[in-house]
Parts: structure tokens; sequence; C-alpha cells
């Protein structure tokens, strides 16, 4: 029931659909990489399918009430947070 | 005035403890909220918190404007770390579906009157059912297209048609509430 479906062989659509994907996190491991290498590469059209796509994955978090977490979380962060040396600027690929 | 969340990154980038709370008290209750509905409602979530603000403060000068607004960013960096939590209780044999717990009929989830809290519900809602089951068991659950047409015993075409189709949808019922570009 669950057999790979082809990819779109279309670059476009190929773009369209990991964008679609991964904004709704429904990527594997794998092709999470594979996204992120394309924005990473200055891919257009998997920049602009992401574009279009970023204000729903902002969205789909708002649909969740907010929870204020514990303040003493925030003490142990800061606390942790000046401790932590700082990494340098890692490659284009470390952040979506 | 508030600095703008771009303006707060670049300078948790050069350091400033300042910045990193404000940026902190700004979105800590989003992403909370967010990762408690995907890892319940265990200390477990708070830790993921801790995580997910250690790579901001540590990791912010590697952030594009140009690729992704700081709330983008943010969440995409928050799943991705409930994510690996969800794998690490997997090996470790804990449960990890959290899918049962619904935006809308959580008792404990507090009546929210905010504007875009409402719009992005009632987008939800008008969705096909089988489109906002495929969403969301892929972005609160924390499932793969693979794993969710393994679970619903549809082909994995189907289940990318769902999620891509309710994006769309989504995409432009929310059209309003578009995010602000980064300065």
């Amino acid at each position: 029931m669950t057999r790979e479906a082809p990819s779109p062989a279309d670059p476009d659509e190929r773009c369209a659909e990991l964008a679609a994907l991964y904004a709704a996190g429904a990527l594997t491991a794998e092709e999470c990489a594979e996204f992120e290498r394309r924005l990473a590469d200055g891919c257009t059209h998997s920049r602009a399918a992401w574009q279009e796509y970023r204000p729903v994955v902002a969205a789909l978090a708002a649909a969740v009430p907010p929870v204020p977490p514990c303040p003493s979380v925030k003490q142990k962060l800061l606390a942790q947070a000046s401790s932590v040396p700082r990494q340098p600027p890692a490659g284009p690929t470390a952040q979506a | 005035m508030s600095l703008s969340d771009a303006t707060l990154l670049e300078r948790i980038a050069a350091g400033e403890l300042e910045a990193f709370g404000e940026f902190y008290d700004r979105h800590a209750p989003r992403v909370l909220g967010m990762l408690t509905r995907m890892l319940g409602r265990s200390g477990d979530a708070e830790d993921v918190l801790q995580e997910v603000f250690l790579q901001v403060w540590s990791r912010a000068a590697d952030y594009d404007f140009h690729r992704a607004t700081p709330l983008a960013w943010l969440i995409v960096v928050a799943r991705s770390r409930a994510l690996d939590h969800l794998r690490r209780r997997k090996l470790r044999g804990l449960p990890t579906d959290q899918t049962e717990q619904g935006t809308e009929d959580d008792p404990a989830a507090p009546v929210e009157q905010e504007e875009t809290h409402r719009a992005v519900l009632a987008a939800l809602a008008r969705l096909p059912r089988e489109q906002r089951l495929a969403l969301e068991l892929s972005f609160y659950g924390g499932l793969t297209h693979e794993q969710i047409a393994e679970r619903l015993a549809v082909p994995l075409g189907t289940v990318k048609s769902r999620i891509r189709l309710g994006m769309g949808r989504l995409r432009t019922s929310l059209q309003p509430f578009s995010e602000v570009p980064s300065p």
C-alpha cells in the first residue's frame, strides 16, 4: 500500500513538492537534507517555493495555544548561555 | 518601540544576553505550545525548549535573513529538535505518539481570542478531513509522509498530495495574515 511514489520529473515540480512537505514537517531526514541543500545552493525554484510556505509554518505553530514556560527555564537558559562558547558561523546548510 | 526579531537576532549573534532574553520572552510560549503538542505535557517539552533556544544563542550568526523569517527559522529549529527527541524516545522504547491530542478539543487549552489563532483554526477546520489529518500527523505528530502512509494504509503519493493540497489551501486562506518581511 505504501510503495514509493515516483518523484515528479519536472524539477520545478520536485522543488514545489519538497517545499510543501518540508513546511509541513513531513520529509524524511534524507529528503530534508536534500531540500536544505537546494536552499543553500541558491536554487531559485526551491527558494521561491519555500517562501510561499513559510507563513503557513508560522501559522500552524500559531494554531496551538501558547504555553508559558516555568520562569526557572529562562534563568537556567541565561546561565547556560553565558557559559556556552559561541560557535563560528557554519556553512549555509546549517539552517533552513 | 520594541525591536524587530531580525534586529534581536543580530544582537544575539553579537553576544547580547539582553536581546536573547527578549527574543525568548517573545517566542518561548509559542514554541513551548508547539513542543507540548508534539511531545506531550511532560517536562520533556521544556527540556527541548532549552535546547532550541541554546541553539538560537550559539548559532544566531548563521541565521540567513534571505532564506527565512526569524519565526519560520525558529519553528523549523524547534521541530527538528523535537523530532530528535522523539527518535531518542523511540530508541529507548518510550511512547512517542502525541497525535491523539487535538487542538480543538483539548480541555486544558486556554480560550484563545487572538485573531491569527482563530483564523488558523478556522482555516484548518475548513480543510477536507483527510488533508487536515495528514497535516496534523506531520506537523504536530512528527510523522514523515512514509509513516503517515503506513499508518493510514494509503499510497505514498496520496499522502503527498493531501499534504500539498492542504498546505496550498492554508497558504491561500491565510494570505491576509502573511508574515511581515524581515528588515
